[in-house]
Formats: C-alpha cells, sequence, structure tokens
C-alpha cells in the first residue's frame, strides 16, 4: 500500500471504531466493544509499523479544502520522521491502554461508551499529528481536548469528575484562544499555514507598525506557546491536569500522561524553525519552572495518581525546555521515553486502585510488594525510568536535556543558567517524590529497611531477568510461542500490560549503549549531540543518591508521624499547604474570576446590562410580536376556515339524514318519490 | 339455411347454458323427492355451478370477441359475455363456499332459485335484443323476488314485496320504452343497422327520453338512482350468502347489457348517463354517512358503488367501455369480500351495529387487518386494488371529458372525485371502530375460525395482490375488445 491509502485506513478504522461502538449503546454487544477495539488499534500498530518499516520519506498529500485570500488553505497531511514516530507512539500506547481497559472498564455499564470515546481520541491524536497546517492542527487540537473533556467526565454521575471536565475544558479554550491569534499573526507574517514553507519562507516585507518583524515572530511565537501552557499543562495553565486524574485511570494513563498533553510539545517541534531566540528563552525558562514547581507540588500529594500527575506536569516541563533552547532531537526522545515509562506507571497505579477497591490515598497503602509483585517489577522499572537511572530509557533521554541545557546555560553563561540549574533541581526533586511514592506504596511498614531492599532488588532483578528471559528466547524458537501463551496466561492483564511497557522503557529499545546518549537513533534522525559533559552524569548520580536517602528517611518519618498522628514541622506545614494547593494558584484564579465576573466592578456589569435592556428587550419584542401574529392566525383559522369547513360539514350531515329519512319503509312514498325523480330526469333530458 | 336448422347449429353454441338447463332440471327433482334439510340440492347446485364454470372455459376457444349472431338474432354471444359468464360463475361458487363456511341452514329452493338467476344472467349478458333481454331480466327478477322472500321472518317477506313492487313499476316503465322504441324502428334488435337508421331519422330529445325509460330496468337492477328504493331494506334482510351473490352477478348482468345499448352508439347517453350517476353518487354517499347498520351501509355503498361502475360508460369519440368492465373484475372481490367480512363480525361481535364492533379488530387481529384492507379498497385508496378500479374509469372519464364539448363531463369528474373523498369516512368508520375503539365490554370468549379467517384474508390478499400485479386483470378484461 501506498502511504496515502496507509494513513486514510489508519485514519478511518478508529473513525468507524467510534460509530460502530456509539451505536452498541444498551445492546447486549457491549461487552465485545473491548475486544473488537483492541483488534482495532492492533491492525493500526501493524500498519503505521509498515509505515515506519518501509520509510518513505518526507511525504506531503494534498487535497483542496477552503479558500481563504488568493490562494485556497489545503488539507494536508505531512508525514516526515517526527509523523511517524509519533504515529506508532501513539498507537502503541494505545493497543496497550486498550488491553487494560478490557480489564479494567470491564464491568462499567457505559464500556462502549468509554472504547468509543477512546477511538475517537485516537483517531484525532492522529489527526494533529498528520496535520501539515496549522489550521487544521489547530482542528484536531479541539477534537483532542473535547475527547479529553469526554473522558474526564466519564462517570459524568461524579460531582468532582464533572467538575474537573468543565475545568479542563474551559483552561484549555483560554489557551486556545492564544494558539488562535498566533496562527493568525503568524499567517500575517508569513501568509502562510503550511509547516513546510516555515522552514524556508522569510517574514513577507511591509510596514509593521510598533514592533519589527523578529518581534512580532517572537510574539506571535509566544501566543502559540499560550496554546501550548495549556495543553501540556505548563506554567501558569497546569491547574486543570492534577484534577484530570478524576477520569478513568487508562484514559488518564493514554491522553493525560503519555499523548495528548505531549501535542504541546509536538506543535513546538513543528514549528521549532520559527522559535527565535527571546521566544526560545522564554519557553525554556518557563518550562524549567514549571518542571520545579510540579515536581516540588508532587512531594507532597497524597493522592497517587495525582502525584503522577504532577509528574508528568514535571516531565512535560522538561521537554517544553527542550524545545526551547532547540533540542527538539533530546525533547522528542524524552517525550517518546517519558510515554511509556509515565503510562506504564498509571496503568500500574490502576491496578493498585483497582486491587485496593478504589483506594488512591497513598498513606493508607503499603506492603503491596507480596500481594502484587510483578506490578512492583513493573513500577520499579518505570519509576527508575523516571528518575533516570542507568540502564533505563529515561537515563538517556533525561540526561540528553540536561547536558543540553547545561551547554546552552554555561555558553552564554548569563541568567540563561537559570534553566539548567532549575532543570538539575527538578531532577533531584524527582528523585525525592519518586521514592516516597516507591516507599509508600509498595514497602513493608514493619520490617526493616536493608531487608527490604534486599528482597525486592532479588525479586526484582529475578522476575525482570525471568520476563525478558522468557520473552527473549520466544522470539528464537517457535516453541515459545506457548511459552508467552503460558507467560501471559499466569499474569493475567494488568501484569502483561504494565509489564511490557516497563520493558518498552528500558534502555535497548532506544540505543545500544546504555550509558551514553550518543548512539540513540533518535540523534542519528533528527541531529545529533554536539558535546557532553562528562561530569554531569556524577553530578546528576550525586544528587540521585542523596535525594534516595533523603527521601526516603523523611518517607519513613512522614509515616511514622501519620500513623501517631503527629502534626508536622512549621515549615513542613506551610510547603504542603503550599504544594497542596498549587502555590495557590487555583485561589488566585477563583478570586480573580469573581473579581471580572461577579464583583462589584465586575466588567460584566455592563455588558450584561447591555444584554438585557437591549439585546433581551428587542428578542422579547419579536417574540411577542411572533406570537400576536400567531394569535390572529389561530382566530382566522378558527372563525373562517373552521367555520366553513364544519358548516359545510353539518350542511352534509343534515343532506345525509334526509335522504336517510326517505327509507323508513313507506312504499308510496318512495313511489311517488320514484315517480318525480323520473319526471325530473326526463324533463332535465329534454331541456338538455 | 333454413330457419329450423339455424336454430339447431345455435343451440350446440350454449353448453353452458343446456349444463344450467339440466342442472336447474336436476335440482328441481332433487328438491322434489328428498325431505326438508337434506343437502342433496345443494350438491347439486355445487355440481352444476362447476360444471357451467367449466364448460364456460372449454367454450372459450370458440367465442370470438366480435360475436356470432345466434337464432336469427335473438342472442348474441361474444366474448364480454363470457366474461360476465364467469364472473356470475365465479360469484355462486363463493356464494356456495360463504354459505357453507358460516353453516347457513338455507332451504333447497334456495339454491334453484340462484341458479335461476345464473341462468338468466347467463341469457342477459350475451344479448342485443331487446325481447331476450326482457325475458332474461324478468327471470333474472323473479328468481330475484323469491329469493329476498324465502327467509322466514316477517321482514324478508317485506322487503320482497317491496323488490316486487319496484321490480314490476321498472318494468312496466322499461316495456313501455321498448314499445316506443319498437314503433319508432320497427326492430327490437338495438345493434342493427335498421334500428339506428330509422332512430336517425327522429328528434334526438325523444329517443333520449325513451332510451332512459328503457335503461330505467336495468338501472334497477344494478341498483343506480332513482330506482333505488328497493336497496337498503333488501340488503339488511336478506340473508348474507344470497344478498352477498345478488350484489354482484345481476349486477354485473346488468352492466353489460347497458355496456352494449352505449355501445351501439345510436343515440349519445352521455348526459343520461351522467345524470343517473350524480344522483346514485349523492344518494349513496350521503344516506351512508350516518347508517349504522353494516349491511344497510353496503347497501347504499352499492348505490354509490353503481354511479362509479357506470362512470366507466361515459365514453368519447371512442365507444370504449373497459373501465367499466375492469371495475367489475374488481368488485367481485371488493363486493362479496365485504359481505363476508359482515358474517363474521355478526358470529364474532353478534350484532352488525357499526358502534357495538368496538374493539373487535383488537380482539381478533387478523379480522381488523382484513376488514381495513377491504373496507380501504372500498373506498378505492392504495395499496387496493380498488384504487386501480377508481383510478381506471376515473382516467377515461377524464379522456371522454377532454373529447367532449362543454364543461359537464368534467363537472361530473370532480364531482365524481369528491364523493370517493365523501365515502372514505363512512367506509373507514367501522374500520376505526374496530382497530381503535377499545371494546366496551371485556367479553372473555374467544373463537378461532380458522377457514372462514383464511378465506377471508384470501380475499384481501387479493386486493392487495391485485394492486401491485394488476396485469393478470387488464389481460384477461382486455382480451375481450
Amino acid at each position: 500500500m501506498n502511504p496515502e491509502s496507509l494513513v486514510f485506513f489508519n485514519l478511518q478504522i478508529y473513525l468507524l471504531g467510534f460509530i460502530f461502538f456509539l451505536s452498541l449503546n444498551n445492546t447486549v454487544f457491549v461487552k465485545t466493544t473491548g475486544a473488537i477495539s483492541l483488534v482495532i488499534s492492533t491492525l493500526g500498530v501493524i500498519v503505521t509499523s509498515s509505515l515506519l518499516v518501509n520509510n518513505p520519506g518526507t511525504v506531503i498529500l494534498t487535497y483542496d479544502w477552503l479558500p481563504v485570500g488568493d490562494e485556497p488553505v489545503h488539507f494536508i497531511l505531512l508525514i516526515n520522521a517526527q509523523t511517524r514516530f509519533m504515529l506508532f507512539l501513539v498507537q502503541v500506547i494505545a493497543c496497550f491502554v486498550n488491553l487494560f481497559s478490557m480489564k479494567y472498564m470491564s464491568d462499567d455499564p457505559g464500556v462502549n461508551r468509554f472504547f468509543a470515546y477512546l477511538n475517537l481520541f485516537v483517531f484525532s491524536m492522529l489527526g494533529l499529528v498528520l496535520a501539515g497546517n496549522l489550521l487544521q492542527l489547530y482542528f484536531f487540537w479541539e477534537l483532542v481536548g473535547f475527547c479529553s473533556y469526554l473522558l474526564i467526565g466519564f462517570w459524568y454521575a461524579k460531582k468532582t469528575a464533572n467538575a474537573a471536565a468543565i475545568k479542563a475544558f474551559l483552561v484549555n479554550r483560554i489557551g486556545d484562544a492564544f494558539f488562535l491569534a498566533g496562527i493568525f499573526l503568524l499567517y500575517y507574517l508569513y501568509g502562510t499555514f503550511r509547516f513546510d514553507d516555515y522552514a524556508h519562507l522569510s517574514v513577507i516585507e511591509r510596514n509593521y507598525i510598533y514592533l519589527d518583524a523578529g518581534q512580532l515572530q517572537t510574539l506571535a511565537v509566544g501566543l502559540l506557546f499560550g496554546g501550548v501552557m495549556a495543553k501540556s499543562a505548563q506554567l501558569p495553565l497546569q491547574v486543570w491536569l492534577p484534577d484530570a486524574m478524576e477520569g478513568p485511570t487508562p484514559a488518564s494513563a493514554l491522553i493525560h500522561a503519555a499523548t495528548m498533553v505531549v501535542a504541546g510539545v509536538f506543535l513546538l517541534g513543528r514549528i521549532s524553525p520559527l522559535i527565535t531566540a527571546d521566544a526560545g528563552l522564554f519557553i525554556s525558562i518557563t518550562g524549567a519552572l514549571t518542571s520545579v514547581i510540579a515536581g516540588f507540588s508532587a512531594l507532597y500529594q497524597y493522592d497517587l495518581k495525582k502525584v503522577l500527575a504532577f509528574s508528568t506536569v514535571s516531565q512535560l516541563g522538561f521537554m517544553v525546555a527542550g524545545m526551547g533552547m532547540g533540542e527538539m532531537a533530546s525533547s522528542l526522545f524524552h517525550l517518546t521515553t517519558h510515554a511509556f515509562f509515565k503510562a506504564g506507571l498509571f496503568l500500574c497505579a490502576g491496578a493498585i486502585i483497582s486491587y485496593l477497591h478504589h483506594e488512591q490515598d497513598m498513606r493508607k497503602m503499603g506492603d503491596l510488594i507480596r500481594k502484587m509483585p510483578t506490578v512492583f517489577a513493573a513500577f520499579l522499572i518505570c519509576s527508575g525510568a523516571l528518575i533516570g537511572l542507568p540502564l533505563s530509557g529515561g537515563y538517556l533521554s533525561k540526561e540528553s536535556i540536561l547536558n543540553a541545557a547545561w551547554i546552552y546555560g554555561l555558553r552564554s553563561a548569563d541568567y540563561k543558567l537559570v534553566v539548567p540549574v532549575l532543570l538539575t533541581l527538578a531532577s533531584f526533586l524527582t528523585t525525592c517524590y519518586v521514592v516516597r511514592m516507591v516507599v509508600m506504596v509498595f514497602f513493608q511498614r514493619e520490617d526493616s529497611p536493608v531487608e527490604i531492599i534486599l528482597d525486592t532488588t532479588k525479586k526484582t532483578v529475578d522476575g525482570a531477568l525471568k520476563s525478558i528471559k522468557g520473552l527473549l528466547t520466544a522470539d528464537n524458537k517457535g516453541s515459545g510461542e506457548d511459552r508467552i501463551i503460558q507467560f501471559i496466561r499466569n499474569l493475567g492483564v494488568f501484569d502483561t500490560v504494565t509489564l511490557g511497557l516497563a520493558f518498552c522503557s528500558l534502555w535497548f529499545f532506544y540505543s545500544s549503549n546504555p550509558l551514553h546518549p550518543e548512539d540513540t537513533w533518535f540523534f542519528r534522525e533528527f541531529g545529533g549531540i554536539h558535546e557532553m559533559y562528562d561530569w554531569l552524569p556524577w553530578l546528576v548520580g550525586f544528587l540521585i543518591l542523596s535525594a534516595l536517602l533523603i527521601s526516603y528517611n523523611s518517607t519513613l518519618e512522614e509515616i511514622r508521624r501519620y500513623y501517631f498522628k503527629q502534626p508536622e514541622g512549621r515549615w513542613q506545614r506551610w510547603f504542603s499547604r503550599l504544594a497542596l494547593r498549587q502555590f495557590y494558584m487555583d485561589n488566585l484564579y477563583e478570586r480573580l474570576y469573581r473579581k471580572v465576573f461577579t464583583g462589584r466592578w465586575s466588567i460584566l456589569k455592563p455588558v450584561s446590562y447591555i444584554e438585557t435592556a437591549w439585546i433581551d428587550a428587542a428578542v422579547v419584542k419579536l417574540g411577542k410580536s411572533s406570537l400576536y401574529l400567531a394569535k390572529m392566525a389561530g382566530t382566522l383559522e378558527k372563525e373562517v376556515v373552521d367555520a366553513s369547513v364544519m358548516g359545510f360539514f353539518a350542511g352534509i350531515k343534515s343532506l345525509g339524514n334526509k335522504i336517510r329519512k326517505w327509507g323508513n319503509g313507506n312504499i308510496q312514498l318512495y313511489l311517488t318519490g320514484l315517480i318525480i325523480a323520473l319526471a325530473a330526469m326526463v324533463f332535465i333530458l329534454i331541456i338538455l | 339455411m333454413s330457419v329450423l336448422q339455424e336454430i339447431f347449429q345455435s343451440s350446440t353454441r350454449i353448453l353452458p347454458e343446456w349444463v344450467l338447463f339440466f342442472g336447474i332440471l336436476a335440482a328441481c327433482l332433487a328438491l322434489a323427492f328428498t325431505k326438508e334439510g337434506y343437502k342433496l340440492p345443494a350438491y347439486v347446485f355445487a355440481f352444476t355451478v362447476i360444471l357451467y364454470v367449466y364448460s364456460l372455459i372449454i367454450s372459450a376457444s370458440q367465442v370470438t370477441v366480435q360475436g356470432e349472431s345466434l337464432y336469427q338474432g335473438l342472442l348474441h354471444l361474444d366474448k364480454r359475455a363470457l366474461l360476465i359468464k364467469q364472473l356470475g360463475g365465479i360469484a355462486a361458487i363463493v356464494f356456495l363456499v360463504h354459505a357453507r363456511l358460516f353453516s347457513y341452514k338455507l332451504p333447497g329452493e334456495v339454491y334453484v332459485l340462484t341458479l335461476f338467476v345464473l341462468f338468466g344472467i347467463s341469457f342477459l349478458s350475451m344479448t342485443t335484443h331487446f325481447l331476450t333481454a326482457y325475458v332474461s331480466l324478468e327471470l333474472i327478477s323473479l328468481a330475484s323476488y323469491a329469493l329476498v322472500a324465502s327467509g322466514k321472518m316477517k321482514e324478508n317477506f317485506e322487503a320482497g314485496i317491496k323488490y316486487l313492487i319496484f321490480g314490476a313499476t321498472a318494468s312496466a316503465i322499461m316495456l313501455f320504452g321498448i314499445s316506443l322504441f319498437y314503433g319508432l324502428s320497427h326492430s327490437l334488435d338495438f345493434s342493427s343497422a335498421a334500428f339506428a337508421e330509422s332512430l336517425a331519422r327522429n328528434p334526438t330529445g325523444p329517443v333520449q327520453v325513451i332510451s332512459f325509460m328503457v335503461l330505467g330496468g336495468f338501472l334497477f337492477k344494478i341498483a343506480a338512482a332513482p330506482f333505488h328504493h328497493w336497496v337498503p331494506d333488501v340488503y339488511e334482510s336478506t340473508s348474507t350468502p344470497v344478498i352477498s351473490f345478488l350484489s354482484f352477478a345481476p349486477k354485473a348482468a346488468g352492466f353489460i347489457f347497458i355496456s352494449r345499448m352505449v355501445a351501439a352508439d345510436y343515440t349519445n347517453l352521455n348526459y343520461t348517463l351522467a345524470l343517473v350517476i350524480v344522483l346514485s353518487l349523492v344518494v349513496g354517499n350521503f344516506a351512508a354517512l350516518w347508517q349504522n347498520n353494516f349491511k344497510r351501509l353496503l347497501g347504499y355503498s352499492g348505490i354509490a358503488q353503481s354511479g362509479f361502475i357506470l362512470t366507466g360508460l361515459i365514453t368519447g369519440n371512442n365507444t370504449d367501455v373497459y373501465g367499466t368492465f375492469f371495475y367489475l373484475v374488481i368488485y367481485l372481490p371488493i363486493t362479496m369480500g365485504s359481505f363476508f367480512l359482515a358474517d363474521f363480525i355478526r358470529t364474532k361481535g353478534g350484532t352488525l351495529d357499526i358502534p357495538s364492533m368496538a374493539g373487535l379488530g383488537k380482539k381478533y387481529p387478523l379480522l381488523g387487518v382484513n376488514s381495513l384492507v377491504i373496507l380501504i379498497s372500498l373506498v378505492g385508496l392504495p395499496p387496493t386494488a380498488g384504487f386501480l378500479a377508481k383510478l381506471v374509469v376515473f382516467s377515461s372519464l377524464a379522456d371522454a371529458a377532454a373529447t367532449s364539448s362543454g364543461y359537464l363531463l368534467y363537472g361530473l369528474l370532480v364531482f365524481g372525485l369528491f364523493n370517493a373523498a365523501i365515502s372514505l369516512y363512512y367506509y373507514l368508520r367501522p374500520a376505526y371502530m374496530m382497530i381503535i375503539r377499545d371494546p366496551a365490554a371485556k367479553n372473555t370468549g374467544f373463537s378461532y375460525d380458522l377457514f372462514i379467517t383464511l378465506i377471508l384474508s384470501w380475499f384481501s390478499f387479493t386486493l392487495i395482490y391485485l394492486f401491485v400485479k394488476p396485469d393478470f386483470i387488464s389481460e384477461w378484461v382486455s382480451g375481450v375488445f
């Protein structure tokens, strides 16, 4: 198949799946949707991998779409390296999530709705990835936002879920307003929406008022970044993502960790030729700041999914900062590794929550190491990747971003140094909250720490080795298939999926060298790394070790305090409150909202006055006049049309009665009538 | 060829009538030598009718479209006559099936008299001679009077007397008209050239009036106004299978005779017929509007239907009466099916009072559906054959109107359509009562009659099938022209 039909086939199976699943509402086939959806996503993965294997280079498919200005806006499918890996990534994660949801959602009555939304989401995400111009991307951007809204509010009867869905939707609308403004400003500057034009075109020369062309371009990129802030949860619009965890966990794994939230990063990658130095600095500082603040927030959360949500925000900060620094390759690399290990973590969390009957408070967990050893192994591998331990994919990607950041900072050695410092701090914080999470969720609370470490390490290594061995040997021998089946049968769906994702988070997926990111295929594809600081791994390693020790002790302390109900220290309490309330950002927005919309000096008052006094009044007048007209018509109908019809009817009735009265059996009368009628007819005939 | 030879020659051509003749003799003998309550006359009747239909079928190949003159012009045997005789035979079979299915204990005389009616129809359908027409018409009429009066109730006798008086009046008027015609033309065969020639020498006014008087006897037979007064009483009191037969077969014979008079084309009968049609439609439709007895309703409906069938005889430049024959063929299942339906309703609901039919269709869904189909085809709406029948007659009327001068025929067309719309009301009232209304009292009795339901469904299936595939009728009917 040529790329065109491949891509269209790929898109349409998800769309058809969406329609089909929705049409199954309230039928007995609802239970089958999971399996059908799994078939669809497997097909999608196969189709896309054929696109990866037979690398067709950059393909641009153009169709006529909208006439705008002199030349029409085309509907463009842009398939280049960035598109291809993203297509594959989205569908692989979707496939994993699908498999997981089959069990996780199986008892939900609205399971067909869930899979329908999931398919619609994958369709729109693929559309976003394939979009060849900004308008088209914007369209699918809104569509994924809508899917996210649907899935956050999937349990619509739950009040918090509904509120979270609306919050996510509104915050995203704010970002989209900026985004749209940015799109049109870019069109004003370049006269095109197409991504492939931005690389080689330059700004149209005309007299720009107030700002010169470069400044305008910075502004445009800044506006576009407004959209990224909302979608990828960057400061200050990140408030919606932690609340979005109200949705079903598999949906959170797919949408709010692995794929949709990185759409912003993807967009920055698409417009990377346009990012000016100033805009880049703004973007990277925002990203770095986000990652620190989110990491700090994650440190004090009790809700397992919220920890993961803040960690996602923090990692997104890394990627965005990387994009700002112009390191597209590192950023996309981190996007990929993050997608796998974060989806893995979320699905582990889903398994844990399911096991604990919807208990999400980490302080009440513990001891799960014995009860769910396989999930623990997967969780540990993914956590290692998140921290950036060697032998994991996360190590490679994070290292490359940190390295790039230090190069970026040290090259000019001025305030740009803020970025690498913040990012290093963020990676320190990452270690802290990950260790806290692992300890709280899995570790036994009575045993000595040394024993735990030994025990778990042994178990983890054993489990991981076993699984890897099993899979590796299975690849070589035909009889291995049985072993895989056996393996899966023993493991169950949750274990399989989480182990699979953990497996994808290991290094060999990305590079042959586990300790050095230079060999990664990403850098071959998107441009390599120029230089490496040898001291950086040592610095990061030291930070990780110290964070590990600090966090382990403080977590044990925290658990102890929780059990004995001791209050925290003054500073700690202050930090905790700060973190839990997201640095009072929610409060700020709420107050701002009150001021603007409902307060005494609200700007809405004149607006509402105009609305009620003029527009409403006019509408009411119009309604009244049409009511009057309707009344007139009604009267006409009743008095004239109806009355004439009824009169006619009554006339016929009386005529009929008269004729009927004739037949009352008086034969003389009949005969007289006959003769009269005959005479009359003869008379008429003679006249005629 | 001597006259005697021609008589012998002609006698070989009327095999079906011979069958009927010997069948009547056999039935009379069977009646005379069996005790009351024996079924022998019925068997003889069945045998005779089946043999009659069979002989019609085997003699069909000898009959030509133009026809041949028998007995020196007393009879005129052609395909149209054959069609009407076939319809009469089928009607007699339906009559028998109807009577057997509802287990009527009809006296043996009824079968003999019905054979006489059939005998009369057989001759009336193949004559263009006033003398034969009068004799065969009287044969039908006298047998019909006796049939109507054959019940033992007071009403039967009253209806029979009423029927007799109106029939006698109509016959008197007709005979007077025939004698006038004979005086004008010295001929009784109205299809002969001499008849038309001599009438052409007379003014049209008197010829029209005389034609109308002659038509009177046949208008009486087809129950058209103003000779309709006997209809409601007779229809109400006569036993249903008998009136089912009488409502179709003599009517068909009357129509073929009128159509022959129209086709003879000695004068333009359009205005006469138009007057009769208008009067019939008004009387039939408007009197039916507030009828509460279903059989009485069918009587008035028969008057109106006669008006519609006569519409097909209104001719333009060509004397084509295809519409009437087409309507007649479809009228057989419609009218006999509706009388069958009436009997079915009576056995299920106990009464023919329309308001008390409420809820019957809910209790017996097949009855409800079938009654809806039959009543809709009485109205003449798709998807039933009744629609096609009305369509054909009205389109032929529209053709005639287009070729004629003046607006009278257009007026008739509009009036006819208007009346068809009015008829919707009273035809659908029983169906509405049966299907929409809830039964007044919860009657727990439920009897299931497979054969009756099957036959009723056969009627309505025929009506729908003929709507979908009218080729069968149109080939059959267009074969006679």
